[in-house]
């Protein structure tokens, strides 16, 4: 998958992953390092945009989206 | 055996929960919200599904519940966090608490950070509500009180408490120790944080409890850890629910809980009280005409499906012990509540108390009626 939306913890990726799925988008649940230290988030190759727009509807707060190219 | 402890913590458990434990040994053995593997993964999402269910069942958000060893933890958590985030109060409780509210306060207090002040239960519902709006004053930041009093069952007004809260801008904080999975109170009612236990009304294993939020109050967290987020900050994270659970969660119980809060909603909270205050009815009645038993119930005020007595001429640890020896088991002595005790005039020794589970049938309570009205009916000097 080409992004990475990072969520603010493992509760909220856990949820987001659950609500996406119920609306129809292809994602997955996932942790990754970077400097800022452990991140919860979820995987996707959807319009990361209309997904965090979803998302923050639900009150879940996506705090960035990175490209991580097709490393799956 | 016949089993009617469970105020302390209920048994048997569901096989459904016993199953989920066995299950979650075996399939969600990774440790949930630490690593990305799939195994871990799977696990956090099982952990978020119980999540969801126990803040479905008190009004909150998922997001807004975090997961505890027990009660007593989630009580100290919301007691010292709010009073600590507020930086200190006046705390306003109740003679009917437990000591895992009251001693926290009287920490609190000892170390300045929060004075204290105790509303009497005596008399009507109407008595004690006007009793805790009457000590709530300008200082005063946090009510807390008990839902259902733990050592004789007297529920409390807490939904008109809440409004009073709610209009003087004081947190309220609800111990549902003894309530949940009994009576329907949800932070929608206008409370602020509720606290419970996962093993005694909600049947899930020991070592677990939860503390809810509606958000409004800020909680301090008074245990720092690894949560999993936020790992290069010095500082604990500040946000729910990885401010109150640093360290692993039970994750196996947590899994299990989740099965039980399922367990308690097929059956429905109604159903279950109205079957378990049948039992006590019965069991008040079957002791109704002997002298010796004295129950510790008012007229005109409800109780949670919890009764407390004594025995003219037997201690309640001997009554207690005579019980066991005869495959009745039933707690006796202080509940560690010493407040309702000093109120009912039982601080002396405390009081036996009866506490019967959905599991409990009316042949269980006749049995434990009979042997009561065989052996005590008569005073031995």
């Amino acid at each position: 998958m080409k992004y990475f939306i990072i969520l603010k913890n493992a509760t909220a990726a856990s949820g987001a992953v659950k609500l996406l799925r119920r609306k129809g988008f292809r994602v997955q649940q996932g942790r990754i390092s970077d400097k800022n230290g452990c991140r919860f988030g979820i995987y996707t190759d959807n319009d990361t945009e209309k997904i965090c727009s979803i998302l923050k509807t639900y009150n879940f707060c996506c705090i960035s989206v990175k490209r991580i190219g097709e490393r799956r | 055996m016949i089993y009617f402890d469970n105020a302390a913590t209920t048994y048997p458990k569901p096989q459904s929960v016993i199953k989920a434990v066995e299950a979650a040994l075996f399939d969600y053995g990774a440790n949930p919200g630490r690593s990305g593997h799939k195994l871990s993964l799977k696990t956090s999402d099982a952990v978020y599904e119980a999540r969801e269910k126990c803040a479905e069942l008190f009004g909150a958000s998922a997001e807004n519940t975090a997961f505890t060893l027990n009660c007593t933890a989630a009580l100290n958590f919301a007691i010292k966090g709010v009073c600590k985030a507020l930086g200190g109060c006046g705390i306003v409780t109740t003679d009917l608490e437990h000591n895992s509210v009251i001693r926290p306060i009287y920490s609190l207090s000892k170390e300045r950070i929060a004075e204290y002040v105790i509303a009497k239960s005596k008399g009507s519902d109407d008595e004690l509500f006007e009793s805790i709006c009457s000590l709530c004053d300008a200082k005063t930041g946090i009510v807390v009180m008990t839902a259902g009093c733990n050592v004789d069952g007297r529920i409390t007004p807490v939904k008109r408490v809440a409004e009073f809260c709610r209009s003087k801008n004081i947190c309220l904080i609800v111990d549902m120790a003894q309530a949940a999975g009994v009576v329907d109170l949800k932070l929608t009612d206008g409370i602020n944080i509720i606290c419970a236990p996962g093993h005694k009304g909600l049947y899930g294993p020991m070592g677990t409890g939860i503390i809810a939020t509606d958000g409004k109050y800020e909680i301090k967290p008074i245990i720092e850890g690894g949560t999993g987020s936020m790992s290069l900050d010095i500082r604990q994270p500040d946000f729910m629910p990885d401010s109150l659970e640093s360290g692993t969660i039970n994750t196996p119980s947590v899994i299990a809980l989740s099965a039980a809060v399922t367990f308690v909603r097929s059956r429905g909270l109604e159903r279950i009280y109205s079957h378990e205050n049948a039992l006590c009815e019965l069991f008040i009645n079957g002791v109704s005409k002997n002298k010796r038993v004295k129950v510790y119930r008012s007229e005109g005020l409800s109780y949670l499906p919890v009764v407390s007595f004594t025995i003219d001429g037997v201690t309640p640890s001997e009554a207690a012990r005579h019980f066991s020896d005869n495959g009745f088991y039933l707690r006796s002595g202080f509940h560690c509540n010493f407040l309702a005790h000093r109120k009912l005039g039982t601080a002396d020794r405390g009081t036996v108390r009866f506490a019967p589970s959905v599991f409990n049938t009316r042949e269980d309570v006749l049995k434990f009626c009979r042997f009561i009205n065989k052996n005590y009916s008569f005073k031995k000097f």
